[in-house]
């Protein structure tokens, strides 16, 4: 049997690898395939940036060799991936979408990039975002407006639009992206795919162009909650060159199947109410509810986290603060943008930031310099820090109680390009990383009103990833989604 | 409340030129986000010990070993700097007056 | 600004009345850099005077999604440092940015310690004008130096060899009242450092450095005076004559009826004044704020005791118990444990000697003299020195008991240093062997009394030292080789029987 086209992209990753293997698709026909797919749908919705083609069919064609000559060839060799721009590639650019890196070139490879060469995972091309990650729009980008692939007009969602709308799309079957406050999560739930931050410290932040370094986590985009876990599996584990960096090894033997072992309790904190949700949301989260109910084996419970009220506050401040700090590198001296007005050394810096840096990342940068001035310092950060403990302590305590929390992703649907989001969007994805915690976004249904899809989101408690996949597997089933259905792109 | 001299102070402090026609702009921006932030003076965080790390890990070091970056990575490094001069970084100076 | 210090120090005589009525309060911030192979947060050679750029990586020129790793070694220097200074350990430590824009500071914001360093509240002992002098030590942290600015015409270079190296600072009450005593601070910080081994203090190469608030008031004031920082201070003699300036201009600002400044001024060594930095300096705000990346520090006591129980001897007590124990006197004492390897050396030479009584004392000589002559001229180190304590003992003894004398004890030495061999080889070798035969010398003295008759007669009419005049003459009769002791005794005994005869 051989695989075509469709097939091929219809086709789970691990089922492709094993296709492979047996001899009925060449990884170069696969590559070719995805190669084809990504130039013709690019063109409307431009999620990629860089592609690498020859590197990526000269790998396939190494990797063909092998299983011709029958040497063993590691799970997922050959299997195309998107890479979010912030991520280093040694000897690619890495532009973060930002004009200050547009002639950078990475000198070294992330940790995760090291992970997928290793196993041959082919890095195809590079995918759109918000400068520096900065944004919920894939909008702030210096290169192009992304779009979402179900309606053209509308935005795909951000930071890690690119990723999002590739994999939604069938332009690679997993993509990575990184989540500082629901990037990863919030445009799955635009694009109608599966997006999934584990918890902080799982996947190394080395070679990760930093934002807020203590929300900042890879995460991945998948079709499927299988899929996402035969790449999870290969990314999450301990590495030297990430100080915070966890050695629990949680994810060895992560076998969805295994799930109905246990009854699952599924908390509901009574404050998401307190939000301005969609009317379809909210329709569409308690019809989510009562399924899960409806299975038995599940239990809803209602849980108190009062803090949830000032997780959009404590987000901004200490973001920004890390922010502002991060970004300080970026000065013109050692690489990326430099500009040549003004007389003296810091008419360099403050130039060669103002003509390189957007308007979204400088408003960042001030918010955060002001909140760590001396005389804010205390009133703002050093209170969100503590905040942030408050809620942190409200969520253990929640957790005692129930196995996951249980919300919609977001608060509202899509706006069409240029317009805004609501402030307070991405609320629910936000709490796992201001306390560090797994979190997954999960397509549900596609809604009346847009005709977009909409995803359901599970929080887990810290390091309980495994748990957590496999809940969200549960719910794939029983979302009945239609997870191999494709935008139609003309 | 942020005004114009401490704004100025905060685009200082950021290296970030602002032209007179967005000054505005930006205040206008940055007060929406302290006013939106102002909701944590609220909570009482008496005794309560503030968060700068999520994890309970300590002690994460290495041993005193040198290893130098390749040739190659520095070659990268150095193709990437703005204006270079021998070996050295090239820069406009500190102050020029 | 020449001539300004020509009229000031032509007014320091004048003013030295008023100098009576004012006190100096002194404080001391001492950067000194960690002893270690690699940098602090990455793995990049700290050796000096290298290529410029070529010990850097990803890490020290902070290329996007590098993170620091940090150097064990480096929290252990600053550990080990602190206990020997009697401080106090944070043993819940941690981290944070300090941050501001310079080009030698690639991420823009130094990690440093703030809130919590290592080490606090510790202690440093001198003795200054015969008495013991107590200088409280507030802190003591852990941090990344920068990188280096060459500054030419029209432009600056830049090397970030240095960037990323780590640094101890350490921070003293303003309790020093002089120069002078800053001084002594200074170098009994470096020998106990040096001593440690956890950091190297070279000057030349910049590896001590040093801030320093001064201010002064009237003797019965109860509140500080304004309190003026000198920075960019890389030597302590450079200390001493920027706190000399700063302390005469200060009085003559007051004396004018002028008031100090609290400002920053920056050191001069070629002009040798101090200057007033930028008043941009108010713009400052470090807005500091706890490194995310690096992990909180828990030391545990076991890995505290370790680093106490590696601590050696320090110069102060050394000194003293060499005092006791080789009846030496302070000045030697100082000097041979000025550094931990001299004092080794000493120490081990001492133990190899068969005396007990006079050797401690013509070691030190031998080797504050000629040891350290030889190894200055060729700049070697002492634990390089091609004659070994052993060895130097042994030649010690051989003049002890008489065998040699320490004329030719001196040419031995010379050999002795150029081949590394042993003296008794040497010796024999050379034919250097001490002429202790009585006939010999008798015959000798004989030949040369009569040689020297107008000094054998003031000997026998009571000039003693005349005698030395006809041991000249033994000494030199027999190239050295003679036992001066017995050629003494034998001289004697040949006049007294010849003043029997007359």
């Amino acid at each position: 049997m051989v695989l075509k086209m469709n097939n091929i992209i219809n086709t789970s990753i691990k089922n492709l690898y094993l296709n492979m293997n047996f001899g009925n698709v060449k990884s170069v026909d696969i590559i070719n395939t995805y190669i084809t797919h990504i130039k013709q749908l690019n063109l409307k919705l431009k999620a990629f940036v860089y592609l690498n083609e020859t590197a990526s069919i000269h790998l396939a064609e190494q990797i063909d060799k092998k299983i011709q000559n029958g040497e063993h060839i590691e799970l997922l060799a050959g299997i195309p991936i998107g890479i979010k721009d912030n991520i280093m590639i040694q000897n690619e650019p890495m532009t973060s979408a930002s004009k200050y890196l547009l002639n950078y070139i990475a000198p070294y490879n992330a940790t995760v990039i090291n992970k997928l060469k290793k196993i041959n995972i082919i890095c195809i091309g590079r995918t759109n975002m918000d400068e520096f990650a900065m944004g919920c729009t894939t909008e702030t980008s210096i290169y192009q407006q992304t779009v979402n692939p179900w309606n053209f007009e509308y935005i795909p969602g951000g930071s890690s639009g690119g990723s999002a709308v590739a994999v939604s799309a069938g332009m690679v079957p997993i993509a990575l992206g990184t989540d500082t406050g629901g990037s990863v999560r919030q445009p799955a739930s635009f694009c109608g795919i599966v997006g999934y931050k584990p918890s902080y410290g799982l996947i190394s932040r080395y070679g990760i162009c930093a934002l807020a370094s203590s929300f900042d986590q890879i995460g991945i985009f998948a079709k499927s909650i299988q899929d996402t876990v035969s790449l999870a599996s290969h990314l999450i584990g301990y590495d030297h060159r990430d100080p915070t960096s966890e050695k629990i090894n949680c994810f060895k033997e992560c076998n969805l199947s295994t799930y109905n072992r246990k009854n699952f309790i599924i908390g509901i904190p009574k404050q998401i109410m307190n939000f301005n949700i969609d009317k379809e949301i909210l329709q569409l989260f308690n019809e989510a509810i009562n399924k899960m109910e409806n299975i038995g084996k599940l239990k809803i419970i209602e849980i108190n986290v009062p803090a949830y009220k000032y997780v959009s506050a404590l987000y901004k401040v200490i973001m920004c603060a890390e922010v502002s700090s991060n970004i300080a590198t970026f000065d013109g001296i050692r690489y990326g943008y430099r500009s040549h007005k003004g007389f003296d050394l810091n008419d360099v810096y403050s130039y060669s930031r103002a003509e390189s840096l957007g308007y979204e990342v400088k408003k960042r940068i001030m918010f955060g310099t002001y909140v760590l001035s001396a005389q804010n310092y205390q009133k703002y950060y050093y209170q969100a820090q503590k905040v942030r403990t408050i809620l942190i302590e409200q969520l253990q305590d929640a957790y005692k109680k129930c196995d996951f929390i249980f919300s919609p992703a977001v608060l509202q649907m899509p706006v069409k390009l240029g317009e805004m989001l609501s402030d307070e969007c991405d609320i629910f994805l936000i709490v796992a990383n201001l306390a560090g915690l797994p979190g997954i976004t999960v397509p549900y249904a596609f809604t009346k009103y847009l005709g977009l899809p909409i995803g359901m989101h599970f929080m887990g408690s810290r390091f309980s990833d495994i748990q957590l996949l496999q809940m969200a597997y549960i719910f794939e089933q029983l979302s009945g989604f239609n997870a191999s259905k494709y935008p139609d792109i003309k | 409340m942020i005004k114009k001299c401490e704004f100025n102070n905060i685009a200082f402090l950021s290296r970030i030129y602002v032209n007179e026609q967005e000054v505005n702009k930006y205040i206008t921006d940055l007060n929406k986000m302290v006013t939106a932030v102002n909701i944590l003076q609220e909570v009482n965080t008496d005794n309560v010990i503030p968060t700068t790390h999520m994890t309970s890990m300590r002690n994460i070091w290495r041993q005193d070993t040198v290893k130098s970056s390749t040739n190659s990575v520095k070659k990268i490094l150095f193709n990437n700097a703005p204006e270079a001069e021998n070996c050295f970084y090239k820069i406009r100076k500190v102050l020029n007056i | 600004m020449l001539v300004n210090i020509l009229i000031l120090n032509n007014k320091i005589n004048k003013v030295n009345n008023e100098m009576e009525k004012y006190e100096t309060m002194i404080g001391l911030e001492v950067h000194m850099q960690i002893n270690t192979k690699s940098k602090i947060f990455c793995e990049c050679s700290t050796d000096f005077g290298c290529q410029p750029n070529s010990n850097t990586c990803v890490i020290c020129t902070s290329q996007p999604g590098a993170l620091p790793l940090l150097n064990k070694q480096a929290i252990e220097a600053v550990v080990k440092t602190g206990l020997a200074l009697n401080c106090k350990i944070n043993v819940a430590s941690n981290f944070s940015r300090k941050q501001y824009f310079y080009p030698d500071l690639p991420k823009n914001y130094q990690i440093t310690q703030f809130s919590l360093p290592l080490c606090y509240n510790g202690t440093l002992k001198f003795i200054y004008k015969d008495k013991e002098k107590i200088i409280n030590i507030q802190r003591i942290h852990l941090e990344e130096d920068a990188g280096k600015l060459i500054h030419k015409d029209n432009y600056s270079l830049l090397d970030l060899n240095r960037a990323g190296i780590g640094l101890m600072e350490l921070v003293t009450s303003p309790e020093l009242h002089s120069a002078e005593e800053s001084f002594i601070f200074l170098n009994t910080l470096k020998d106990i450092v040096e001593y440690l081994a956890t950091s190297q203090c070279n000057m030349e190469q910049g590896q001590m450095r040093c801030d320093v608030n001064i201010s002064i008031r009237q003797v019965n004031q109860q509140t500080l005076g304004t309190k003026v920082e000198i920075k960019n201070l890389n030597s302590i003699s450079a200390v001493q004559d920027a706190i000399n300036y700063e302390y005469a201009r200060q009085i003559k600002t007051l004396t004018d009826g002028g008031k100090v400044v609290q400002e920053t001024r920056a050191w001069d060594s070629k002009l040798n004044i101090t200057k007033s930095t930028r008043p941009k300096e108010n713009c400052l705000d470090y807005r500091y704020f706890t490194e995310p990346n690096l992990i909180p520090l828990n030391l545990n006591d076991t890995l505290i005791t370790k680093l106490y129980k590696e601590i050696p001897e320090l110069p102060y007590l050394r000194k003293q118990r060499f005092m006791v124990s080789y009846q030496l006197n302070a000045y030697d004492a100082s000097y041979l444990t000025s550094t931990k390897l001299l004092a080794d050396y000493y120490e081990k030479a001492v133990k190899f000697s068969k005396n007990n009584k006079i050797a401690p004392k013509l070691l030190a000589n031998w080797i504050a003299t000629e040891l350290i002559s030889k190894l200055n001229v060729s700049k070697l180190n002492i634990d390089k020195s091609p004659v070994t304590s052993e060895n130097l003992a042994k030649l010690i003894d051989l003049i002890i008991s008489g065998k040699i004398s320490g004329k030719i004890a001196k040419q031995i030495f010379v050999e002795m240093y150029k081949t590394s061999i042993d003296p008794v080889t040497l010796i024999n070798k050379m034919n250097m062997k001490q002429i202790s035969n009585e006939s010999i010398i008798i015959a000798l003295c004989n030949e040369s009394i009569k040689e020297n008759s107008k000094a054998a007669f003031e000997f026998q009419t009571g000039k003693v030292k005349a005698i030395d005049y006809i041991v000249g003459t033994v000494m030199k009769k027999s190239k050295g080789k003679a036992n001066p002791q017995l050629v003494v005794k034998i001289i004697k005994e040949l006049l007294k029987n010849s003043v029997n005869k007359i």
